[in-house]
């Protein structure tokens, strides 16, 4: 076969080779499509329309107006609605944090026992996630109860009356308080995902570590967490994005009170759209919000990320 | 070939799957159809309850009437169960779960979806969060003189805004307090000590005396009405009517000295401790208030009229005195929060004319003798041979005379949530921050 012909030979090939390509990615396209579709309505459309909405006046009865950047203003100047977005910062920053020095630190406790063992470690410690937040919250408000509450009764019992506490009626606590029992709902799902990475390590990294001596702490300090970084960085923000949806967990809680002191931003959203009927405003103040949390989550993904390691 | 074969197999298993899915909404639908049977059953007697929504009775051309006047309680539950057997053969009667917390934003979201809500109960004095929005249909033409004439005199009044009426009453609700003579005499309060009404400091006293001489609570109130205590001492604390009126209209400060004194009354009372469990005490639920009653760990219980005979029968209360509101002010009047409990229509209505009907029925002989056994005040006549406890209703009615027909939550609807929800925690946590708030509040409401 002369040159000529092989060139041919192999463009035909080719061609047949992009065409099926061409022929999977359309099916692939097509197999996507509803959940396309669903992802257009149920998401894209919305947030579109919100922020169309976060810059008109709207009652949801009367005919809706254009009115520029009023209802940002208005959020800015407004004292409740900014502190309701404190609020959710400081339940979102004590869920992180909990949610990944417990997942964390259970998946470095957990992933070197037996197959049995760890099966029911796993089980035990992922089942929160399991649960509704709204059940959880419902849980906890009977644990966390000032007169009649397990945890203050336990308390109690081992002599530490001092340390009883309203955990849902102070302020500042009750905020912390939230966060950790969204924090330790949370958990579960970081364990998992690290547990899966550390597994999947090479064996003949820990066995040469430990001909040369090393403890387990420095195996977790100078391999574990340096080799589960992008898994540690994809859990984190995870957890940020569930962190800052402070609504069920709070309503089931406290319902955003005693008074406002845990009145997050979901709540307050939620009061100016369907209680005093001001959509433009609830709209604006979403918006805000979405903005705060995507700025927080992009420092946060720079600040984690850094060196990755192949092996 | 074989990337064919695997093409033609995934664009089948698409296929199917679609199908699937359309299949899977006939077989709810007939799901729905079987629980639409079912619930006719449910018409004829056999009533199955659910949790959120009950499909009463349902056949072919039946209009649908949806209702939400469903919330805990015997009689209740017997007026509900009435009104189906009433109506059931006449309209698809779908009823939704009331609550107190949510029936506002449940109303309007309903409303801004376009959602069909026939009946509401709601507070008939705190209408204007639904009138300043349209939300609410005038039901003036619909009062004829027949059904206008059973209604007790200046009952229909509470409902009426700009002369038009939006919300007909049916039964009175104030604030009263129920005491657990168990508890007092144990902190060696004789029973002639507790007055039918006290003032505040009495009321503090006593509170103290219970503290001091035993290891229970003095007062107890949930969450949801530890707001009573502000609203009630903001309006007492005026020595006039008059000066009252102006304040009810939106005319006097919040940081005026009458009001920041009533303000300190309420703060003092939960900074001393007196009320249940102590740290905490704004934060109690009404199933952890009824666990600390049958415990008998409270000594006065502050409830609405309507709740106080649930009370004493769920938590088992044997020795009990139902005290009037203490009073916070001087005012000779004494004037109270409250009056009652009503219906309404809502703009999202698409069977007026059966919530017409079903409302004529709900406020009518039989259901308020109904409610009067069951220890209500109702707001309209009862029948001539009721079985009522003359002692009891007079101990749940007495200060109905007191109530004053306006309060300073009908100047805004914003206003009226703050003072609802937020107070006296907001004022106790912030202090004069929340009194800025509401000032904001009413300033805007006033110059609207």
């Amino acid at each position: 076969m002369d040159l000529t012909a092989k060139a041919m030979t192999v463009n035909v090939n080719k061609k047949k080779k992009i065409s099926s390509t061409r022929k999977l990615q359309l099916i692939g396209g097509l197999f996507g499509l509803p959940a396309i579709v669903i992802v257009t309505f149920a998401t894209i459309i919305p947030v579109i329309w919100n922020v169309v909405l976060s810059f008109c006046n709207w009652d949801g009865v009367s005919a809706m107006s254009f009115n520029g950047i009023a209802n940002f203003t208005k959020i800015f100047a407004d004292r409740a609605s900014m502190k309701a977005i404190g609020y959710s910062l400081i339940i979102a920053l004590v869920a992180t944090a909990t949610a990944m020095v417990l997942g964390v630190g259970l998946s470095l406790l957990i992933y070197k026992v037996t197959k049995l063992e760890g099966a029911i470690y796993r089980f035990v410690f992922y089942s929160p996630v399991m649960l509704p937040l709204s059940v959880v919250g419902l849980l906890f408000t009977l644990v966390l109860a000032t007169d009649e509450g397990l945890l203050n009764n336990i308390l109690g019992l081992i002599g530490l009356k001092n340390l009883q506490n309203a955990w849902l009626a102070k302020k500042g606590m009750v905020l912390v308080v939230i966060g950790l029992v969204q924090g330790w709902r949370s958990s579960g799902t970081v364990m998992m995902l690290v547990y899966t990475g550390i597994i999947g390590l090479p064996a003949d990294l820990f066995e040469s570590s430990k001909l040369d001596g090393a403890t387990y702490g420095q195996e977790v300090r100078h391999i574990i967490l340096p080799l589960v970084k992008p898994t540690i960085q994809l859990a984190l923000s995870m957890c940020v994005m569930s962190a800052f949806k402070t609504y069920d967990i709070v309503f089931s809680m406290t319902g955003g009170g005693p008074g406002d002191i845990s009145k997050t931003a979901p709540l307050k959203i939620i009061e100016q759209a369907f209680m005093f009927n001001k959509y433009g405003l609830a709209a604006a103040n979403s918006v805000i919000y979405a903005i705060i949390v995507i700025i927080i989550l992009a420092v946060l993904r720079k600040g984690v990320g850094g060196d990755k390691y192949e092996y | 070939m074989k990337k064919k074969l695997l093409a033609a197999v995934m664009a089948g298993t698409l296929a199917l799957s679609m199908m699937g899915c359309a299949g899977k909404t006939e077989t709810e639908a007939g799901k729905t159809e079987e629980k639409t049977e079912a619930n006719t059953e449910a018409a004829q007697g056999k009533l199955e309850k659910t949790d959120t929504v009950k499909v009463a009775a349902s056949s072919g051309e039946k209009q649908d009437l949806v209702i939400m006047i469903t919330n805990p309680g015997d009689v209740n539950n017997e007026v509900e169960q009435r009104l189906i057997e009433k109506l059931g053969d006449k309209y698809n009667i779908i009823t939704k779960t009331w609550d107190s917390a949510s029936v506002e934003q449940t109303v309007k979201t309903a409303a801004a979806a376009d959602e069909q809500i026939d009946l509401v109960q709601y507070w008939p004095n705190q209408m204007n969060s639904f009138t300043e929005v349209g939300l609410a249909t005038d039901l003036t033409p619909y009062m004829d003189d027949e059904w206008k004439a059973t209604f007790n005199e200046g009952v229909l009044d509470i409902g009426t805004y700009d002369e038009k009426l939006y919300n007909v009453a049916y039964k009175t609700v104030y604030p009263a307090m129920l005491v657990d003579l168990e508890v007092t005499r144990a902190a060696g309060i004789k029973d002639e000590e507790i007055k039918d009404q006290m003032t505040w400091e009495e009321f503090c006293e006593l509170c103290r005396k219970i503290q001091e001489n035993t290891d229970m609570s003095g007062a107890g109130i949930p969450d949801t009405y530890a707001c009573w205590l502000t609203r009630n001492a903001v309006m007492q604390v005026w020595d006039t009517d008059e000066e009252l009126d102006k304040w009810n209209a939106g005319e006097v400060s919040f940081k005026d000295e009458h009001i920041v004194k009533a303000f300190d009354m309420v703060k003092d009372v939960f900074e001393e401790g007196l009320f249940y469990p102590g740290e905490g005490a704004l934060a109690v639920t009404q199933d952890q208030l009824y666990g600390a009653i049958s415990a008998h760990k409270i000594g006065f219980i502050f409830e609405p009229t309507t709740a106080v005979k649930t009370t004493i029968d769920n938590s088992g209360l044997k020795e009990y005195k139902v005290c009037d509101f203490p009073a916070m002010g001087n005012n000779p009047t004494n004037p109270l929060l409250g009056g009652c409990d009503g219906y309404f229509i809502p703009t999202c209505a698409k069977n007026t004319e059966g919530a017409i009907e079903a409302m004529k029925y709900l406020t009518g002989e039989e259901i308020m003798t109904l409610r009067a056994e069951g220890g209500q005040v109702p707001c309209a006549k009862i029948a001539s041979g009721a079985n009522v406890d003359e002692a009891f209703m007079e101990s749940i009615s007495r200060c109905s005379d007191q109530i004053y027909p306006t309060e300073i939550i009908n100047v805004g609807a914003e206003l009226s949530d703050y003072l609802q929800n937020q107070m006296p925690a907001n004022y106790i946590y912030n202090g004069e921050a929340s009194l800025d708030e509401l000032e904001e509040m009413r300033e805007a409401a006033v110059s609207k």
